[in-house]
Order: structure tokens, then sequence, then C-alpha cells
């Protein structure tokens, strides 16, 4: 465990606040210090509290002293997405359109956290409306990767990855509708969970297409997803999709071994064409597994890249709908590229949109078959490492547009079928880049991914390394 | 399945109460024209009984934990 508070889990921090062995004060002044020599560099938090945070962190401390301990996060310093309504404040969304939008709701996964006891740090910077996959925002400028600040975040939760790899927030909530969580926590080197589709409740949280959304956390550990999926998982009066399917103990998850659990290694699609340091990190992930006790086998699974139109028909035209009154009235207040992809969902017929829903029942059902004999499905987030923010922005040449393809290529067939995902630090390139493989797991049984997760994380150091700050910083 | 042409997009588009111009739904055609191909083997082929929210009884219950 580390001494210095800001560099602790978010397990460990919460600890050490209720025992008082650091106080929610001290957390709050070295994260707020951190963050004033970072957010130069990084541009990933939208909004930075630093006094309100101070007093309410001071505000736990008396409470703590008068033996109140508020919940599991008692006085713990949290940042999340600007996608979450709290009432009172101001959601951009990344947006020009929201950039004054106050939000006169708080969400549902929000009020949880702040229920446990979470002392606002500010808010994170995100992709325009979670519509993007690189963390390019043309409203408020790109997040930079903390690993190399020339590389994109990923997004659409892009200061999510980025605050939480450069540790100035313990956790932050992010969204997955395509890959936004996964690609982050892949892209900057931190632990990110998407979870079912119904497992927390959407309400509050900024919709992108309601079919496929998800709210989900991006932590160090598997350990700090599994406490965050705990406060926030469970049906919610104000989100009629918001399931009933029980909960499970999932830091208690986080503590099993992998002996006797089977995990799939697709034998297509997942390998094919990849970088090869992403090849070299799935091998070397897969021996770490074995070593563990895990049972190593092959799956075929159903063709995936049908999964991932069905996926793009569906994102597109529930966008559009969405969007519709703004396309209307605000076009020129969008940028360039989310503009495009909103116009994109305008050529989908509905007879075409309803199909693609009618036919996820039948694919979740052939995908549940086809990995029946594994506990989870490793692969590849993405097939590269983070490129730079350069070739993949608008005007990033020729192949700009096949790349950003290529980056979402393996998560948008998981959020067609709703599937949890757990996407866990798991080596890094010889240029220092990070990458990370996710375990996709059976609809509901986040524990499972979180027990292989966090086995996987006492074995490597991956998550626990830190980039650096970038020289001629003080 | 066939992708939709320009044409034709620019038509959706104005029914649907956004129009785009020539250029966009040019634009919108080449873009989504790999989308209707990938879902092309799916698209005709459902069975009649069979309605979206049907999705929410093939998600297993499952608590490992």
């Amino acid at each position: 465990m580390s001494t210095e508070p800001a560099l602790m889990t978010l397990t460990e921090v919460a600890r050490a606040i209720a025992m008082k062995l650091v106080s929610s004060h001290e957390v709050t002044r070295a994260l707020l210090h951190r963050i004033a020599q970072w957010q130069p560099h990084l541009n990933a938090f939208m909004t930075i509290e630093a006094e309100a945070a101070l007093k309410a962190a001071e505000e736990a401390d008396t409470a703590l002293a008068k033996g109140e301990l508020r919940g599991p996060l008692h006085g713990v310093p949290l940042a999340h997405k600007d996608m979450y309504y709290e009432a009172g404040k101001v959601v951009t969304c990344g947006s020009l359109i929201r950039r004054d939008f106050v939000a006169t709701t708080t969400s549902t996964a929000l009020q949880r956290l702040k229920d446990a006891g979470q002392v606002r740090l500010g808010s994170l910077h995100m992709a325009e409306f979670a519509y993007g996959p690189t963390g390019h925002n043309s409203h408020y400028g790109p997040v930079r990767n903390p690993w190399n600040v020339a590389h994109i975040t990923g997004g659409s939760s892009s200061g999510s990855g980025s605050a939480v790899a450069a540790r100035l927030t313990f956790a932050a909530l992010g969204s997955d509708t395509g890959g936004s969580i996964r690609m982050p926590a892949h892209f900057c080197g931190v632990t990110g969970l998407k979870t079912t589709w119904g497992r927390i409740s959407r309400a509050g949280a900024m919709p992108l297409s309601q079919s496929l959304d998800t709210v989900g956390p991006l932590a160090q550990t598997a350990e700090d997803c599994a406490l965050l999926l705990a406060l926030m998982a469970g049906p919610d009066p104000e989100d009629p999709t918001a399931s009933a399917e029980p909960v499970a103990d999932y830091v208690a998850a986080t503590k099993g071994s992998l002996k006797g659990l089977k995990i799939g290694v697709p034998i297509s699609f997942y390998v094919d064409d990849l970088d090869s340091e992403v090849a070299r990190v799935l091998d070397e992930t897969l021996a770490v597994l074995k070593r563990e006790g895990a049972d190593i086998v092959k799956v075929e699974l159903p063709d995936q890249r049908q999964l991932s139109a069905a996926s793009q028909l569906v994102l597109a035209v529930e966008a559009a709908a969405f969007h519709k009154r703004w396309l209307i009235e605000r076009p020129q207040d969008y940028g360039s590229q989310v503009l495009m992809r909103l116009q994109n969902g305008l050529a989908v017929p509905a007879i075409t949109y309803l199909e693609a829903m009618r036919w996820r029942g039948p694919a979740l059902a052939a995908h549940h078959a086809a990995t029946a004999g594994v506990d989870a499905v490793i692969a590849p987030a993405s097939p590269v490492p983070a490129p730079t923010i350069a070739e993949s922005d608008v005007g990033g040449g020729a192949n700009a547009p096949a790349l950003l393809q290529r980056l979402t290529l393996f998560t948008r067939p998981v959020n067609y079928l709703g599937l949890p995902s757990l996407v866990v630090p798991s080596g890094f390139t010889r240029s220092g880049l990070p990458v990370g493989m996710q375990l996709i797991g059976r609809a509901f049984d986040e524990a499972t991914l979180l027990t292989i997760g966090a086995a996987f994380q006492r074995a490597t150091d991956y998550h626990a390394r830190l980039p650096k700050l970038p020289e001629g910083s003080t | 399945m066939t992708r939709p042409t320009a044409k034709e997009i620019k038509g959706m588009a104005e029914i649907a109460g956004v129009p785009v111009d020539e250029e966009t739904a040019t634009r919108i055609a080449n873009s989504m024209g790999p989308v209707f191909d990938g879902f092309a083997m799916i698209a005709g082929t459902l069975p009649m009984d069979l309605e979206p929210a049907l999705y929410v009884l093939a998600q297993p219950t499952i608590v490992s934990a």
C-alpha cells in the first residue's frame, strides 16, 4: 500500500479514511496538488471545484470525528464523466449545446455514490455527447494520455481514463455504448468495467442509445470496480430498464481463485490482424492466467461482424432520434465529426432498425450457447495501442476513418449483446503505451469477471504502474 | 438488403424532418454502406413471432458470488 494518499487505490483510501489513518482533507489536498500539476498537460477535468471539495472533506472529517460514517466512500474525493446529472450543477456532456445546462435532478448512479459518502472533486472531460471513440473534442480540446501526451486516451470517457491513470481521482464513472469505458481503460492503462445492460440504472445519465447505454466505473483495480458496482447495482424506480436481478457480493468475488475457471480464447475475429504488440500481450496474459490456475480453451463465437453491424444500426438511429431537435435547430453547434455520426442515423429505415432490435435475443442466445463451456471469454480491448491525436483527428489523413472504425472493432459486439466486460491493464508496448485485455462474461455475471481480473492483478503489477509527469513540469 | 443510395437517404432525411444536402447524403451513404452490408445476412430472415422485448428473456439469471 502506498503511503502517499493520492496513490492509494480506492479501496485502500476508503479504508484509511474510515480508520482515521488519514483525513479526507489530507487526501483531497493531495489529489488537488496532483491535479494542478497534471491538468495543464492532460485536460482531463472539465471543472475543478477545489474550495468546495476541501470544505466537503472537512465536513466529512468532522462527521467522522463524531462517529458518523456515511458509507463505504466516506470522505473519498471522486470526479466523474460530465454527463451524470447532479441537481444544481452545470453538466456540459462535453458539448457546446449544453455548455450552460444546469441539471435539476441527480442521476441514480451518482446519488448512490453520494449516499455512500463520496466528496465531489469536479467533473471530467468527455467526447461531445459521448459520441466519439478517441477523446477528441472540438469545443474543449482533446484529452491527453498520461503515458504519452501526444496520444489519444480513447473515448468517450476520455477524462475518466486519463484522470484515473494519472491518479487525479481514485475512480470515475464512465459510460459505455460502443466501448467508451473499455477503450479509455485499454489506452490509459486502468481497469474499466462495462456492466450488463440493465445492471446499473441509467436514470439521470445523458442518453446516447437507450438499448446500448451502460453505466460503469474506471479505477485502478478490479477490487475498486467491485466496490463501486456493489454500491450502484440494482433496480431503480426512475429507470424501468434497471434490472431486479439479484446483486452479487462483488467485493467477495475479487478474493476468489482462478482454479477451476475456464477462459475461452476466440479462434477468429478477436485474434485476427492484431498489432504485433497487442498479440504479444495477449499471449503473455494467457500465460499468467494459466499459471494462476485457469483452464484456457478455444471458443468459436458467432459472426462478430454481424453483431457489430447491428450495434451500429441501433446506435445510429437512437442517437439521431435523441438529437433530432438540435439537428434541426442547432446543427452548427455540433463538432463536425459528431454531427456526421448523428446524421448517419438518417440513413436507416425503421424496419431495418427494428430488425436489428428483434435479432438481439437470438444473437444473445447464440452467444451463450457458444460460450456455455467457459466462464468468460478473453480478447484484446482493441486491435491496436493508442494512436496519436494527430493521426486520428479530422484531417488525420486518408487512413483516419479506417483507423477509427478499427478502434471499436472489438467492443461494439459486446454492447449489442448487452454483456459485461472488464478491461484490465495487461502489459505495455515497447514505447511505453498500455495495452488492456477485456474479459467478456455472461449477462449479469460481473462477479466472475471481477474474480479473474483481481486474480490477474494479484499476479501482475501493470495496474499499479504510474505515468511520469512530462518533463519541464514542477 | 441493399445499401441505401444518396438519393434515398436524402428522401428519408426529408421525411424525418432533418433535410440534408446531396453532398451530406453521399457522405452518409458511403459511411453507412458497410454497416448495411454487415447486416445483410440477417435482414429479412427473422421469424415473425420475435419481438425486441424478448431480448431480456435471453439474459439468464446468474449470481455466482
